[in-house]
């Protein structure tokens, strides 16, 4: 549905490069990236706000990288919305559809829709000045869906949010967006936003493309250190790795640990946080002797940072299996690092790789 | 329940401060204008109220300056636009030549416009009848000139201030560039569009140094409020000259407070608080 074939654009000292995407018709996928990396600037190309360099950029066959942004088919939500503040909420509404000129009744029926669907009715009449975050956003949201676009494109669309309301938002957009089928590329840098709407994501790092995926295939195989760290998968660290049976063993300051990957020579490898496990006494998976160095309850686990054998990794635990330990900072425990918990970050040709990016 | 915050006595004594400058200003200007009113005598009033080449230098001021206005804002409403939105080579230069007429003493705008029209394209301009010196346009044109850098640097400090993203999605929403700019950056910048309508008129009323020099001072044809002013004084009668002066005071307050009503109905903006 929309693709770009290496895409590229510069401005100032920073540049998108040679970006190539698939998105497929109906899809919501998300690019992820933390700020700076060219998210927003890759949103405005595709929606012909910027005017790119070299490539293509194709929306349901055909190339509009010449095309201005009303004939791309697109609707836009930028970051901070930009609320016509002039109009009231339903002139911002139906701006699209007065320029586009649609008869006065079709409008109304249009708006009345857009404002059931996202629950705005009530704020029809009203300026936008003194509207709530969440209610900017649908009003946003509502505007860019007036005509009809064939593709959604939101910047960070709710990063300006309380946690309830963007929750709450997030679940109305996928809603919105599997109801109308309207292909999505919504930027963010919030893994757990992600994770609520993706059906694949993408990751962006200094404007390079540098994997896509389903959320799920990005954390199983991160291409890079980097998309560990962003996924927010456990900790990196660098080793020497050797050949052992099918995949390898790492040595890394006091440790050795294997993995299932073959790799050989210096590497980098992650350690997946919610793989390692935590006991009380060893056995004779859990060998390896470590000491609680922090303990951070969260939402969905308890991070456990532990210290082995001169080398510091996070853990993740359960909450249930957290207070069943009843950890506390200080704490001496042993951890069981099966190989699955390893990841040697490969290059091309399957070798290990360090400083690979 | 007050909106506003608490104030302490060092915040009533730096709000105090602030206006007392506001307070100084006003009665300097309002001393200045009692003086003239106190030296002003009745019968001086009421020539200036009966007298008909005062009534059409009146209204020639009224309407010259009027024109002068629109015809600036046809110029400065896209220039603003261009010096506020567009990186173009020579950008600096062209704004800084905006600024000019600003610097520029009005006695000099009046001398290179008499000494343009006496240039090859000045002489061809009024062979094709386009004739300014000593006519009535003159006045409009030396007008514009000296008062329309007020409005267009108004207006393009307003148009850096509008949020520029409202365009962008308006063009997503099919709008053509021309559509975004009148139906998103004009109405957005709409305040600052009339308040650099007001710098100009407010300029043009008052201008008097070129057009002595442009357009002369003939009775009934040429004559504006500021060189009746000027004409009333070199021959001593000082106290028409003030009635005169007076009765321009009148016609720019009443002008500006009807414009400001008109166009800021809702006059307090929403980052003003109670001053006490």
């Amino acid at each position: 549905m929309i693709r770009t074939e290496r895409l590229n654009f510069s401005i100032g000292g920073f540049a998108l490069r040679d970006v190539t995407l698939d998105v497929r018709e109906g899809e919501y996928f998300v690019l992820l990236g933390k700020p700076g990396s060219g998210k927003t600037l890759f949103l405005e190309c595709v929606a012909g706000l910027k005017r790119i360099s070299s490539g293509s950029i194709t929306i349901g066959g055909r190339r509009v990288e010449r095309a201005e942004p009303r004939d791309r088919g697109i609707g836009y939500v930028p970051q901070d919305y930009a609320l016509f503040t002039a109009h009231n909420v339903r002139k911002n509404i139906e701006f699209g559809l007065r320029v586009r000129r649609y008869p006065r009744s079709r409008r109304r029926e249009r708006v009345r829709q857009l404002a059931v669907m996202l629950g705005i009715e009530h704020l029809l009449e009203r300026s936008t000045e003194g509207l709530s975050g969440g209610e900017r956003q649908r009003v946003a949201l509502a505007r860019a869906l007036s005509a009809e676009p064939r593709i959604l494109l939101l910047d960070e669309p709710v990063s300006a949010l309380d946690d309830e309301t963007r929750e709450g938002i997030l679940v109305e957009l996928r809603k919105i967006q599997r109801q109308t089928k309207t292909t999505t590329i919504h930027v963010c840098h919030d893994l757990n936003e992600m994770r609520c709407v993706a059906d694949r994501v993408g990751i962006l790092r200094d404007g390079r493309l540098i994997q896509v995926g389903s959320p799920d295939e990005v954390s199983r195989r991160p291409a890079e250190p980097h998309v560990a760290r962003l996924f927010r998968l456990g900790t990196i660290l660098t080793g020497t790795a050797r050949k052992w049976q099918s995949g390898s063993e790492v040595d890394s300051g006091g440790l050795t640990l294997r993995s299932e990957q073959p790799a050989d020579g210096d590497v980098e490898f992650l350690i997946r946080a919610g793989d390692v496990r935590l006991q009380p006494s060893p056995s004779p998976e859990a060998q390896i002797a470590a000491q609680v160095e922090s303990v951070l309850w969260n939402d969905s686990a308890v991070r456990v940072d532990v210290q082995a054998g001169g080398t510091r990794f996070r853990v993740e635990v359960p909450h249930g299996q957290a207070t069943a330990l009843s950890l506390r900072e200080g704490m001496a425990l042993f951890a069981a690092v099966p190989p699955e918990a390893v990841y040697v970050f490969q290059k091309p040709d399957g070798e290990g790789s360090l400083g690979r990016r | 329940m007050s909106v506003h915050p608490v104030t302490g006595f060092r915040s009533r004594l730096f709000t105090a401060s602030i206006f007392l400058f506001l307070v100084l200003f006003l009665l300097l200007v309002v001393a200045l204008i009692a003086a003239d009113i106190g030296y002003v005598d009745l019968a001086s009033v009421k020539e200036v109220l009966r007298s008909r080449e005062i009534r059409s230098a009146a209204v020639l001021s009224l309407w010259t300056s009027t024109v002068t206005t629109a015809i600036a804002m046809v110029f400065a409403v896209p220039m603003g636009y261009a010096l506020s939105r567009y990186r173009f080579p020579g950008r600096i230069l062209a704004d800084t030549i905006v600024d000019l007429p600003i610097v520029f003493p009005p006695l000099v705008v009046g001398l290179s416009l008499l000494v343009f029209f006496r240039t090859r394209v000045g002489l061809w301009l009024e062979s094709m009848g386009l004739e300014f010196i000593y006519q009535r346009r003159g006045i409009v044109l030396a007008q514009f000139f000296v008062s329309a850098s007020y409005g267009i640097r108004a207006i393009k400090t307003t148009f850096d201030e509008v949020d520029r993203r409202q365009e962008d999605v308006a063009l997503t929403l099919g709008c053509t560039r021309a559509q975004a700019f009148w139906r998103v950056a004009v109405r957005n910048a709409r305040q600052g569009i009339v308040a650099g309508a007001i710098l100009t008129w407010a300029r043009a009323i008052g201008l008097f140094g070129p057009l002595i020099v442009f357009v002369g001072a003939v009775r009934m044809k040429t004559e504006v409020l500021p060189t009746t002013v000027y004409l009333e004084t070199s021959i001593g009668r000082i106290e028409v000259a003030l009635a005169i002066a007076l009765l321009l005071i009148v016609i720019a307050t009443v002008a500006l407070i009807l414009v400001r009503l008109l166009a800021y109905p809702r006059a307090t903006p929403r980052s003003a608080r109670r001053f006490w």
